[in-house]
């Protein structure tokens, strides 16, 4: 039976995020896990690649290791069609040292970036990085 | 020209209907941002499954060569012989991880490649090239898998891709043409009635004028 538009619609907004972790874990205690693993909103798991969360230790300091929360959210926006947002100052400083941007005497809180760098980040952190889709 | 939806035109439906085409191009472009940036990581992973290919052809041209060259040394009979008593390799473990809505396999293997004592054949027995040929194996294996991790990766994304531009079409082809001609629709309609009811009072008038007169 052909569903409503709206039904259509409002089913696709409401799937188009469920990838996003229920509850995000640090990375101090993502390294200490046998099986470094977050559940998911649609209820499966998301496992990381342990190589992946020491090359992430590496960037940061030891305390900085209890705050940094992974996985790191990469936002797209309606609104900023082309550009991709960072928010956390410890996920900017990882975004930037991975771009080579990382500047020690500024700490941002956010980041507004140019998609055409999204492809350099996933490539060197495919398991600790995942997209939301944002509704401008 | 669309098709359009069966609705009353009234004032209440039009309302209606602007405010779900709003919600409709809201979820035309957020799907549209989502089919960008699967087809963006789509392409990240192609290009690493294309070097692993090619890495992969080269190890394996590699690996046959150093398995004829064993062959010559010690026999193709002999070979199968020493084949038989090797141990099994490590297990791999598949897990999942999420790309995008989309499961993809994570394969996070260590390394295949094992000395001599640990592959279970006897090294007295056979000559360097065997080693030889089953160290390379060990290292096509270890793409192998890393290349199945990819290639799985890329199909999936190849699904969503494909499923995710035929609801963007149908929104941007369909499902708002045809509100947006319905809508076009009850306008012209309510303007009809609007230009009806102005006529109708102007005759009345002109009647109620040409009784008092």
């Amino acid at each position: 039976m052909p569903r409503e538009p709206d039904e259509v619609i409002n089913k696709e907004l409401s799937r188009i995020n469920l990838h996003l972790p229920r509850q995000k874990k640090s990375l101090a205690r993502l390294l200490e896990e046998e099986n470094p693993s977050i559940k998911l909103r649609d209820g499966s798991e998301h496992h990381f690649k342990k190589s992946e969360l020491e090359f992430l230790a590496s960037l940061l300091e030891e305390e900085e290791k209890e705050r940094l929360y992974i996985p790191i959210i990469l936002e797209i926006t309606t609104t900023w069609h082309g550009y991709f947002k960072v928010r956390g100052t410890l996920a900017v400083k990882v975004v930037e040292k991975i771009l080579g941007t990382y500047d020690i005497l500024e700490e941002k809180k956010e980041l507004t970036l140019p998609r055409y760098l999204l492809p350099k980040i996933r490539r060197m952190l495919p398991t600790t990085t995942t997209y939301a889709f944002i509704m401008g | 020209m669309a098709e359009i939806l069966n609705v009353k035109p009234t004032r209440m439906e039009l309302l209606k209907l602007k405010k779900r085409i709003k919600l409709a191009s809201k979820g035309h472009k957020l799907l549209k941002e989502k089919q960008d940036a699967l087809i963006m990581e789509f392409f990240t992973i192609y290009d690493e499954a294309l070097s692993l290919r090619r890495e992969l052809n080269q190890k394996m041209v590699e690996a046959f060569d150093t398995l004829r060259m064993a062959e010559i040394d010690v026999g193709v009979s002999r070979i199968k012989e020493i084949a038989l008593g090797v141990s099994p390799n490590k297990e791999v473990e598949i897990r999942r991880r999420n790309i995008m809505g989309v499961p993809v396999p994570l394969i996070e293997a260590e390394s295949f490649k094992r000395s001599i004592e640990d592959r279970g054949y006897s090294f007295v027995s056979t000559s360097p090239s065997v080693d030889t040929a089953a160290q390379k194996f060990e290292e096509v294996l270890e793409l192998a898998i890393r290349l199945a991790e990819v290639e799985e990766t890329l199909k999936r994304l190849a699904r969503e891709i494909e499923k995710t531009k035929r609801r963007v079409n149908a929104l941007e082809y369909i499902i708002i043409p045809r509100m947006e001609a319905t809508v076009k629709f009850i306008e012209q309609r309510l303007d009809e009635m609007e230009r009806e009811n102005f006529f109708r009072l102007k005759r009345i008038k002109a009647i109620l004028e040409a009784k008092s007169a």
